[in-house]
């Protein structure tokens, strides 16, 4: 059946590109990446209008990367086809450290530079910045960080459970100090609080933190940490011939806790991988060989959902290592169904070497 | 033998289809729950071209549903999905001119079929400059330089 061309065309809606309804154009907002999003913007003033009643909302862990002796940082999203790192403009002061991350916040540690210096939250799109009491108790290291982007309230809890909320000049120590803290991730006002041989968690909803519960991880905690020694071989890098271990607590988008063990054998290039989950009626550790279609981001403690999350690869590990930090981060993304490591971009590697980095999941929309 | 359901495009011609396929379409679908397709479905604002277009997606995509639940048997409790195949084949498919772009978008939204949606959402902006996506899609620059200036100020990096 041949079409009459001219009712065809009188038919069709417009085609105007600058003229798409808004609601359609919030649908495409929302599904762009942040970068293709803020260019969106730039195209005309019907898309910036159009821009302010919608966000990007796609939950893709971005790379943040913190060259040593620069006062920028780059970022990397694994959702560009091409190869990019983004410089953003000299917010920092050099020397500083990334101790942790929520949303597009940051909390900063500039404490290495200049002792005086406070630790602080800034949010890398609004640039915006909270200095915290100064009188840290000891170098945090390992921190959490949770802020309300409406409220701005805030806390920070350390290593040792040493916290800070708005409002408070010093900080405060929970009573019963725990020692051999591992890793711990925050999540709906829970603080899950990982040892060598228990998860604690506490809750932070009240005005006083309280513990909720103490659950052992069963057999196999302890395990000697320590080999000392050891023959050292002349001309490698110690870091190459030590064991190195890691023991993280994840909270997975379905509402499981699990335990990542992380291993890197002497004079071994690459790490392994153990991952359990807490079986709460058992109250032991259950060992599962894959993650289906999420992967787990190790810095944050959390899993996304990789299913329609362009550069997202399910089923693996997002890692980072810090251990030999001043001289460069080991980042990487493991595949557990390869048993491999992903490549990342050439550019990503190769800046890591002098960068202290970490992945974080910024979020473009307050809600 | 399954049901098969006849659309008609603007141009008034007719595809005839599996309902499984139509069913991908969720306008459709509210559609033949009502029970209101007999005679065909007229689509007077999407074209043939567009038409055939749409269809080819939603059969791919029921083919490879179908494929994946075949090999259900070997997923894991999470059912690991991992299409690397499909994603290709969208790619392929979005690669068209831009007023087909345009029309498939129209016609996703039109007949709410999500991963359509998504698919040319995402593919009309992706790495492409402001000066690359203006021209693409003949977009006049409505700004003064001053008021651009402005909106460019927030996040200077993204526009590297």
């Amino acid at each position: 059946m041949a079409s009459p061309p001219l009712l065809a065309l009188a038919q069709s809606p417009p085609r105007c590109w600058s003229e798409l309804p808004l609601d359609l154009m919030q649908l495409i907002f929302e599904r762009l990446s942040f970068t293709d999003f803020e260019r969106a913007k730039l195209v005309c003033s019907s898309w910036q209008t159009g821009s302010r009643q919608s966000k990007p909302n796609n939950k893709i862990p971005w790379m943040i990367l913190l060259p040593e002796e620069k006062s920028y940082c780059l970022l990397f999203n694994p959702e560009d086809r091409e190869e990019k790192l983004y410089k953003t403009g000299d917010y920092f002061s050099n020397n500083i450290y990334c101790m942790a991350t929520c949303r597009s916040w940051l909390l900063m540690d500039p404490s290495y530079e200049n002792k005086e210096h406070p630790v602080y939250i800034f949010n890398l799109l609004t640039r915006e910045r909270i200095n915290l009491p100064l009188t840290t108790p000891e170098r945090l290291y390992s921190a959490i960080l949770w802020i309300d982007d409406k409220t701005k309230d805030y806390l920070v809890i350390g290593k040792t459970l040493a916290y800070v909320k708005k409002g408070y000049n010093s900080w405060k120590q929970i009573s019963n100090g725990i020692q051999n803290q591992e890793d711990m991730v925050f999540k709906d006002h829970k603080l899950y609080f990982l040892t060598n041989d228990e998860l604690h968690i506490f809750d932070f909803s009240g005005e006083f933190p309280l513990q909720l519960s103490r659950a052992s991880l069963g057999g196999g905690g302890r395990v000697d940490k320590i080999f000392s020694f050891r023959m050292r071989f002349p001309g490698v890098p110690w870091y190459v011939q030590k064991v190195r271990k890691k023991k993280n607590v994840v909270l997975t988008v379905r509402g499981d806790v699990l335990i990542v063990k992380s291993k890197n054998p002497a004079m071994s290039e690459t790490w392994t991988f153990k991952i359990f989950k807490m079986d709460s009626s058992s109250k032991g550790l259950e060992e599962i060989y894959s993650l289906g279609d999420e992967a787990i981001i190790l810095d944050l403690g959390i899993t996304v959902l990789a299913k329609d999350q362009e550069g997202v690869i399910s089923n693996s590990i997002y890692f980072t290592d810090e251990e030999i930090h001043w001289y460069a981060t080991e980042i990487f993304v493991f595949n557990l169904d390869t048993k491999k490591v992903e490549q990342l971009p050439p550019l990503v590697s190769s800046c890591a070497s002098f960068s202290r980095a970490r992945w974080f999941l910024p979020s473009f929309r307050i809600d | 033998m399954s049901k098969k359901i006849i659309f008609e495009s603007s141009e008034g011609e007719s595809f005839e289809v599996d309902e499984a396929v139509a069913l991908e379409c969720q306008t459709i679908k509210n559609m033949i729950e009502d029970d209101c397709t007999d005679g065909g479905i007229p689509l007077a604002n999407v074209n043939s071209a567009t038409l055939t277009k749409v269809i080819d997606y939603c059969k791919k995509h029921v083919e490879a549903a179908a494929a994946a639940e075949a090999n259900a048997g070997d997923k894991d409790i999470y059912g690991a999905n991992k299409d690397i195949e499909l994603k290709t084949w969208d790619e392929e498919f979005v690669k068209v001119d831009q007023p087909l772009l345009f029309d498939l978008m129209l016609a996703a939204n039109f007949l709410i079929i999500p991963g359509l949606l998504d698919l040319t959402c995402k593919t009309m902006m992706r790495g492409k400059t402001v000066l690359q996506i203006r021209e693409i899609f003949h977009i006049k620059k409505d700004y003064t330089d001053a008021e651009e200036a402005e909106v460019r100020k927030e996040n200077a990096w993204a526009f590297e």
